[in-house]
């Protein structure tokens, strides 16, 4: 399914855009270093189930910029210089967040052998804007409230934010460098925790990069569909909650928090872990929901499903609400294009991107889900979808609890060299684990988290916003650090 | 759950858990039964390498990542209550058959100005974001640490306890010092989670030491991975001893 090209640096560039007017979206890009492979950069693109992997040999450590005309590559090419040092020539500025220290340094952390052990912080370079009545207003690491550490500043004048710049890379832990492990070691402990609440989603993207062409048994698939769907169920209570909660509404905010705690609760009962951790392994699963169990989370199902209801009643018959969401933080349906924005981020501008649709993995060809979307692109259109899709996911969590049979859950993988790919829709959108492998050892394993592409397009939503309603486009947004940093 | 939230409501109590329902419900931790014979298979299943079978069988509860493989990988192991939190690095280690309260009560002297309440302020050392979710969940209806006396301040500067999570990350190194700089004496300092205690599955990675405690000396280590909202809240009133 996948199609392979080789493609000259020179070339590189033309040969994307030409894809991209054919409908292709980059997926992932990332450079590979010298030694058992030659130092070259990695292309993936994907239109619907049409996979595009284009290799590209570089005899040296620079290459002609290709971000200036094609605005979806900035993350990347920002991302190969932090990580990989290779330089764009030509490019005045880098966009996206700035990793704290990595940016402009000479070494880099993925380089093959020993890192310096002194290390400084890099401080945000670039992009600021200057100007009568222009400040700064510097936010973090450390929040008010209990989330993850990572820098913003705020260009405002007045109330109204002209530019944000971000500087992340607080929770940059090194799990594409500890990923470089011979392939056959079960790495799933390690891929769910580099963002623990899209653990099932990067336990199975890493499972279908290991698997390849493995046919995996048919109650595993079903139940990968189910533990996948109750991530998105929780991610999306408590997104809901959060918005409410930002918004002034702590009524609707406590319901939220409660649904979301009632999840939780179900998936420590189905599988043991409030968070699923431990139940995904490469070939199957590891936790069977026993038949007896079935019924019990059918009918969890069916009132969870009331109770959504209740909430997004209450929060759509609060003008107070809707005063705060509605035109808020609006990313345009042209931005989500540009930078191809993600999962229920981009679903809210209008864009018909999923990948349980267009790539169906697992048991998703077997059951029957609508595709959600809105045309604001505001934080109520990104709550709206949010909401929406719990219910889609409590369908597709009884369809496939209804097509349960089969008592075998795992099966054999062997592991061939190669590129691998393993794409799976995450609750924040499209997540991606490519994975080079040569001799049967691992010599670059990339994530790319959803986040990664969105942080992008929650800079270009904030201006012309107050910075009151920052938090709450955030976390309409809801971004993942330690998905970006890694 | 519910049975005990319409019990509340009818009684006029709030519709939250008992403090004995919370500190009842606990995570699992491996102990293996007499038949166990120091094969070392469940050592080697281990990817935290949690699991020590050298001179008899040992659980390091700060090493745990609560992924069940032991089971998987032995029939002699079986599942027991984990303690919610230990006030030493050592009293989270679980030798075989020995069973033993690790769960104790910080000196008076460092409590005695507390009073009946606590403040918290989280900090965040390069977690993979389940810890805060949990952190987040400690003040759901469920839960609700408020009526313990426990609430969250948004400046360390108000704050009388810091609960920290993640492996203490390089980068991270700076602003947790001035933060746990910025907190009035006498402070206390929480590791919460497998991260925090011993680097969990990071310890190989871009971290400063293994754990936060090679950095800031630690009270209260608080076990899971993440640990759940209730075992937190327990280990608050109980270490703290808060009344409940």
């Amino acid at each position: 399914m996948i199609r392979r090209m080789d493609e000259g640096i020179v070339d590189l560039g033309g040969r994307i855009r030409e894809l991209m007017e054919d409908g292709y979206g980059v997926v992932c890009m990332y450079a590979t270093e010298k030694g058992d492979m030659p130092r070259s950069i990695q292309t993936v693109l994907r239109k619907g189930e049409r996979i595009v992997h284009i290799t590209t040999v570089l005899e040296s450590d620079s290459y002609q910029a290709m971000s200036p005309f094609i605005p979806q590559l900035r993350p990347y090419e920002r991302d190969m210089r932090e990580m990989n040092g290779l330089d764009p020539i030509g490019l005045k500025r880098h966009y996206g967040p700035q990793r704290l220290q990595w940016g402009y340094t000479e070494a880099h952390p993925l380089q093959k052998g020993e890192l310096p052990a002194e290390r400084h912080n890099v401080p945000l370079t670039g992009n600021r804007m200057s100007g009568d009545g222009v400040f700064e207003i510097p936010v973090g690491p450390v929040h008010a409230g209990i989330i993850e550490p990572g820098h913003f500043r705020f260009s405002v004048a007045g109330e109204p934010i002209l530019k944000m710049r971000t500087s992340m890379g607080y929770t940059y832990r090194g799990i594409e460098r500890m990923a470089e492990r011979p392939a056959a070691v079960d790495q799933t402990r390690l891929m769910e925790r580099a963002c623990g609440d899209t653990a099932v989603a990067n336990a199975l993207a890493y499972a279908h990069a290991m698997e390849g062409d493995t046919e995996i048994p048919r109650r595993a698939r079903l139940l990968r569909t189910v533990f996948a769907e109750l991530e998105r169920m929780y991610c999306h209570f408590g997104d809901i909650g959060g918005i409410a909660m930002d918004a002034g509404l702590s009524v609707p905010a406590a319901r939220g928090a409660e649904l979301k705690e009632e999840v939780h609760r179900m998936n420590a009962e189905v599988c043991g872990h409030r968070f699923l951790m431990g139940t995904i392994i490469p070939g199957g699963v590891r936790r069977n929901i026993p038949d007896s169990r079935l019924d019990l989370l059918k009918k969890r199902m069916l009132r969870i499903g009331f109770e959504l209801e209740e909430l997004v009643g209450a929060l759509d018959d609060s003008s107070l609400f809707l005063d705060r969401a509605e035109t808020t933080g609006i990313l345009t349906h042209e931005n989500a294009l540009r930078y191809r924005a993600l999962g229920p981020t981009a679903r809210a501008s209008g864009v018909k991107t999923d990948v349980r649709k267009e790539l169906p993995y697992d048991a998703y060809s077997e059951v029957g889900m609508r595709l959600i979307t809105h045309d604001k692109g505001d934080v109520y259109s990104r709550m709206f979808v949010k909401a929406k899709e719990i219910v889609e996911s409590v369908n597709l969590i009884n369809q496939c609890l209804d097509l349960m049979d089969g008592c075998v859950i795992r099966a054999d993988v062997s592991i061939a060299d190669g590129f691998r790919l393993g794409i799976v829709e995450a609750p924040r959108g499209e997540l991606v684990h490519a994975v080079n492998i040569v001799n049967g050892g691992i010599w670059r394993y990339r994530i790319r988290d959803p986040s990664f592409i969105n942080w992008i397009a929650l800079e270009t939503a904030l201006p012309g916003n107050i910075v009151p309603d920052f938090p709450l486009i955030n976390k309409s947004f809801n971004l993942s650090y330690s998905g970006y940093d890694l | 759950m519910y049975k005990e939230s319409l019990r509340n409501l009818i009684s006029g109590a709030r519709p939250c858990e008992s403090f004995e329902t919370m500190e009842g419900r606990r995570l699992n931790m491996p102990m293996p039964d007499e038949r166990c014979d120091l094969c070392g298979i469940c050592a080697d299943a281990c990817t935290g390498k949690a699991i020590s079978v050298d001179g008899g069988w040992s659980v390091d509860l700060g090493r745990c990542v609560f992924c069940r493989d032991c089971y998987d990988a032995c029939g002699y192991i079986s599942e027991r209550p984990a303690p919610h939190y230990a006030l030493n690095r050592e009293d989270l280690v679980f030798a075989a058959g020995k069973e033993k309260d690790v769960e104790g009560r910080l000196d008076d002297s460092r409590v005695a100005d507390l009073g009946n309440s606590v403040h918290i302020r989280e900090l965040d050392t390069g977690s993979c974001n389940a810890c805060e979710h949990e952190a987040n969940a400690m003040s759901n209806i469920f839960n609700d640490m408020s009526r313990f006396g426990i609430g969250v301040k948004a400046s360390p500067r108000h704050a009388d306890v810091l609960l920290v999570t993640g492996p203490m990350t390089r980068a991270m190194l700076t602003a947790a010092r001035k933060t746990y700089n910025a907190v009035p004496d006498s402070k206390m300092v929480v590791a919460c989670g497998t991260c925090a205690i011993s680097g969990g599955p990071f310890a190989e990675g871009d971290v400063v030491g293994t754990g936060i405690g090679d950095t800031m000396p630690v009270d209260i280590y608080v076990v899971g991975c993440p640990p759940t909202p209730n075992g937190m809240v327990v280990s608050f009133v109980k270490a703290l001893g808060l009344r409940h």
